[in-house]
């Protein structure tokens, strides 16, 4: 790790303030660490200045129901989410992300703003001796290499897969992040929050280098919409998806209404497919039709050399998700 | 009871042996023999392994492994224990979920971290019981037992390939047995390769 300046400034203006002061690319905000931290021992990452959100004061870290809809404060473990009686009872999907990412130990520590920023746990980003295209450099080292783990739909160059549970979830809330700069606050769609990765912007998220994520909005869902989130991963705890489905509908008079559903593990962002999944739209929940629309939902995938058990995998999580939203 | 191991000696109880010595204390020295070079000394064992398999998902979970493992006399059975469920349950990360990453074209080890290399959790781990058959083996050495270090890590992957053989009908050749290979060995024809299809065109 390189030597760094740290300060710990006590509002959301003075660490914008922090922020812009600081030479381009120079400075990074500091929440619970789990992310940032490996990658500046990786030397993957190497800020000269680290600004501490921990003594932010008009920075929330609690979490609200209001009007049937949740605000989350930035800087909210996943535990707390993970914990919170309201989120199990009207956004399961949530409260599952949460339980499945990472360990107790890590949990405890990751905030939910931080969770949507962590960058792709490509073993090619993080390792210091390739010069990946994500990194600035002019090739992805993963699509002619060890892409097992790697993005089965082609966003761009780059073939990584965003590494978030909790931002599957989050995408199929439809869910806004409330983004506060030196002025403004705006709120923002989790789409347009959580783009592919371009060659003028190598990372994979809009937010701008003086900007602070200070909230996240879930609408309110009607109270007979019930959602779930299914996981597969490469041993029983602490390992990122292989595959994730975050599922949510209602069945009213043995129809499906609403049918969302996004994929995680597959793309370099949450993956939505609800347009695929559409056709189960007034159906019964019936085993051919939930088949049909699992296929649909995986339809348009590039397998790479490695990773094409994803597809099987992925249709097997979605057939999985929507019988347990039927049941 | 203390006894000599010198032929023909008689016991004697440990009372006994007290009140003789009057309060003061009791020593005594011995060490183990070399081994006889008449014989070859070696540690028998065998496994049962119970697995479940999900056939969509291509999920492995060992639910259970009963080891025998013949190290002679047990002299100390919660470290004998303690050998074979650590033996075993390395050896079920050897057989599901470990695996060297290498980048072919630079020969850098892609996983070389306790992240990327994966080795099972406590959750992996299964239930393990150890039924030693506890004879001493006197042909060995001078304490009747035998090495039981690395003998319980030997069976456990090819049982479980066997266990998966036995729930599922596929037989898979190497390690790690992991969810890309169960689903390809799964999958009714027309076969896809889902593990490595080989060189992109």
């Amino acid at each position: 790790m390189k030597a760094f300046d740290y300060v710990a400034p006590g509002s959301i203006e003075s660490s914008v303030r922090a922020l812009r002061a600081a030479p381009a690319d120079s400075a990074r905000l500091l929440a619970g660490g789990t992310d940032l931290l490996p990658l500046m021992k990786a030397h993957v990452a190497a800020p000269r200045l680290l600004v501490s959100l921990k003594r932010v004061a008009d920075l929330p870290r609690d979490i609200a129901l209001e009007r049937g809809g949740l605000v989350i404060g930035a800087l909210a473990t996943l535990a707390q989410i993970e914990q919170h009686p309201g989120i199990a009872s009207r956004f399961a999907v949530l409260a599952q992300a949460a339980a499945s990412a990472a360990t107790p130990q890590l949990r405890n520590m990751a905030t939910i703003g931080g969770t949507l920023l962590q960058r792709p746990r490509c073993w090619y980003f993080r390792d210091e001796r390739f010069h990946c295209w994500l990194k600035g450099g002019d090739r992805c080292h993963a699509r002619e290499g060890e892409n097992a783990l790697h993005a089965l739909f082609e966003t761009g160059p780059c073939r990584a897969v965003h590494p978030s549970d909790v931002a599957c979830a989050l995408s199929v809330l439809d869910a806004e992040i409330e983004v506060r700069s030196a002025r403004s606050s705006h709120t923002v769609p989790i789409g347009e929050f959580l783009v592919p990765p371009t060659e003028s912007r190598r990372t994979e998220t809009t937010l701008a280098a003086d900007e602070v994520v200070a909230a996240i909005r879930v609408p309110r869902t009607a109270s007979d919409v019930r959602s779930v989130y299914l996981k597969a991963m490469d041993r029983a705890a602490w390992a990122f998806a292989t595959v994730s489905v975050a599922a949510a509908a209602r069945v009213r008079q043995g129809r499906f209404e609403d049918v969302r559903v996004v994929l995680g593990g597959v793309a370099s962002v949450p993956w939505p497919v609800h347009a695929a999944v559409q056709s189960l739209h007034g159906e019964a929940p019936d085993a051919q039709a939930i088949m049909q629309a699992a296929r649909a939902a995986l339809e348009g995938a590039e397998p790479l050399r490695m990773n094409g058990y994803k597809v099987p995998l992925a249709e097997a999580l979605v057939r999985r998700a929507l019988h347990a939203l039927a049941t | 009871m203390i006894r000599s191991d010198q032929p023909g000696s008689e016991g004697i109880a440990l009372a006994r042996a007290c009140a003789a010595a009057g309060g003061r204390p009791i020593q005594a020295t011995g060490k183990r023999g070399a081994n006889r070079r008449s014989h070859a000394v070696r540690t028998f064992g065998a496994q049962c392994v119970e697995v479940e398999v999900d056939v969509e998902t291509g999920a492995v979970r060992v639910l259970r492994v009963v080891a025998a493992h013949d190290c002679g006399r047990v002299i100390n059975r919660q470290l004998v224990d303690s050998q074979v469920i650590g033996g075993v349950t390395q050896a079920v990360g050897f057989a599901l979920t470990e695996g060297r990453v290498v980048d072919a074209a630079t020969g850098v080890v892609l996983n070389a971290n306790l992240e990327d290399y994966k080795v099972p959790t406590f959750a992996d781990a299964p239930a393990v019981l150890h039924t030693p058959p506890d004879v001493a083996d006197w042909l060995a050495n001078s304490t009747g037992a035998k090495g039981i270090g690395e003998p319980p890590i030997i069976p456990t992957a090819p049982a479980i390939a066997n266990a998966i053989f036995d729930a599922v009908g596929v037989r898979l050749h190497g390690t790690p047995f992991n969810v890309c290979k169960i689903l390809e060995a799964l999958q009714s024809p027309p076969r896809a390769r889902l593990c490595d299809r080989g060189k992109a065109p």
